[in-house]
C-alpha cells in the first residue's frame, strides 16, 4: 500500500470513527501519535516510515499489558484532563466513581484499578485497528 | 393465593427474582437501571423485586426457597470467586453457596465473576449464567439516568428484556451484544469530547460479557402469556420481600 493510500484510508477512518482521532497508539520518536498526529506527518512526509511501523503494530500486542500499554494510556488520560468540558466518572461496580485525574493517579501508580483501565485503553486500540481493517 | 404449581425440580418458568442492593455511588446506578428492568417485567412475569435493604442473603434466599424463581438478576460487588449483595454481604462463592442457582437463569451483574463463580455456578447445575470476566466499567455524568451511562444498562438490561420475552440465553446473550454495538457505533460517531472514554469501557464490557451452561431453557415459555394464566398470585413475605404479580 503506498504512502497515499495510507493517507487516504487515515482520513476515511478519522472522518468515520471521530471518536478515536485523538486517541494515543503509538510512539513516534518518543512522542505519543494520534491517528490526526500521524495523518498531519504522513501529509507533510515527516517519520513516514515510524508512522507505518506505528500502524502495522496496532491490534497485535501481545496479550499482556506492556509498559508501551500503560504509557499510552496515561497519555490518553492526560489528554482528557486538557479538555476544557466538565469530566465525567468512570464507575466501576466495586469502586465509587474516579475522576481522570484519579484514573491517570491509578495509571500512574501501576494498581490493580489502573490495570482496568489500561487494559480498556488497549481494548480500543483493537477496536481501531479492527475499524482500520487489520484486524 | 398460594404459591406457584410444583414442576419436580425445575424452578418455575415465568417467575423471577431481582436482587438490586444501593448503598454506594455504584450501586445507585445499577440500582436504578434494574428498576426500569423491572418495570418492564411487571406486566409479563410474577416478579420479586428486592431493592436496597431489602436485597439481603436472608431474602434471597427465602425468595428462592418459597417461590422457586427460574430466573434471577442480581447486581452487587463481586471478584473471580465472590458475589454479595446488600452493604456487600457475601451472598456465593466458588464452589460454596452457589449449588441453589441449580436450573435456573441467572444474570449475575458483579466485577469479575465471570473469571471463576459464573463458570463453577454452570457447572453445578445453573441452566445459564450471564456474568462479566472484566471489571464492570461505565461512564457517566451525574445521576442516573444520564447520556453517558444509559447504552452500558441498557446492554445488560437486553438480556433480562429477551429472558422475560421468551428468548432462549443464548438468544438473550446475543440481543445483548447487538445492543452494545449500537451504542459503541453511536458514541464512536460522537463529537463529544469523552466519547473515547465512553467506548472504550463499553468495548471493555462488551468483550468481557460471558455466558456459561447449556442454556436450553427459556425464563418464560412460549408464548409467555400461558403459563401466567395459570398461575395464582403468590403471597406477601412480610414487609421486606414484594412480589409484584400480574396477569397479562
Amino acid at each position: 500500500m503506498s504512502v497515499q493510500q495510507k493517507i487516504a484510508r487515515l482520513q476515511n477512518f478519522i472522518a468515520n470513527n471521530r471518536a478515536l482521532a485523538g486517541v494515543p497508539f503509538g510512539f513516534v520518536r518518543g512522542s505519543p501519535i494520534t491517528p490526526i498526529t500521524a495523518l498531519s506527518m504522513l501529509q507533510r512526509g515527516e517519520n513516514v516510515q515510524e508512522i507505518i511501523g506505528e500502524l502495522a503494530k496496532l491490534g497485535i500486542d501481545p496479550p499482556t499489558l506492556t509498559n508501551e500499554d500503560w504509557v499510552l494510556a496515561e497519555e490518553y488520560y492526560n489528554s482528557l484532563l486538557r479538555v476544557p468540558k466538565p469530566s465525567p466518572k468512570v464507575y466501576k461496580i466495586s469502586e465509587s466513581g474516579l475522576t481522570v485525574e484519579q484514573c491517570l493517579a491509578h495509571i500512574q501508580a501501576r494498581d490493580q484499578i489502573g490495570q482496568s483501565l489500561v487494559q480498556a485503553n488497549k481494548s480500543l486500540r483493537y477496536e481501531m485497528a479492527k475499524r482500520m481493517g487489520r484486524v | 393465593m398460594q404459591k406457584p404449581e410444583e414442576d419436580g425440580d425445575m424452578p418455575q418458568q415465568g417467575v423471577a427474582l431481582i436482587a438490586r442492593p444501593e448503598f454506594d455511588t455504584a450501586t445507585k446506578y445499577g440500582n436504578y437501571y434494574m428498576g426500569v428492568a423491572a418495570n418492564y417485567a411487571k406486566n409479563k412475569i410474577i416478579l420479586g423485586d428486592l431493592s436496597g435493604p431489602d436485597a439481603t442473603k436472608n431474602n434471597i434466599n427465602t425468595a428462592l426457597s418459597e417461590f422457586d424463581p427460574i430466573l434471577c438478576f442480581f447486581l452487587g460487588h463481586g471478584n473471580s470467586d465472590v458475589y454479595t449483595c446488600q452493604n456487600q454481604e457475601v451472598y456465593m462463592q466458588t464452589c460454596f453457596g452457589n449449588e441453589v442457582m441449580q436450573n435456573r437463569n441467572l444474570i449475575l451483574l458483579s466485577c469479575s465473576c465471570g473469571i471463576r463463580l459464573g463458570p463453577d455456578t454452570a457447572n453445578k447445575g445453573a441452566k445459564a449464567v450471564h456474568c462479566w470476566a472484566v471489571d464492570f466499567i461505565w461512564v457517566a455524568s451525574g445521576d442516573p439516568p444520564d447520556d453517558y451511562s444509559k447504552g452500558y444498562f441498557e446492554a445488560v438490561n437486553e438480556i433480562w428484556y429477551a429472558h422475560v420475552d421468551g428468548y432462549l440465553p443464548k438468544e438473550a446473550h446475543d440481543r445483548s451484544i447487538a445492543i452494545w454495538n449500537k451504542w459503541i457505533d453511536y458514541w464512536i460517531q460522537s463529537d463529544d469530547e469523552y466519547a473515547s472514554l465512553i467506548v472504550q469501557h463499553m468495548i471493555n464490557d462488551r468483550d468481557g460479557q460471558r455466558l456459561y451452561g447449556v442454556g436450553d431453557v427459556p425464563s418464560v415459555p412460549v408464548p409467555g402469556v400461558e403459563l401466567l394464566s395459570r398461575i395464582e398470585l403468590p403471597m406477601i413475605l412480610g414487609e421486606t420481600l414484594l412480589f409484584l404479580s400480574m396477569i397479562a
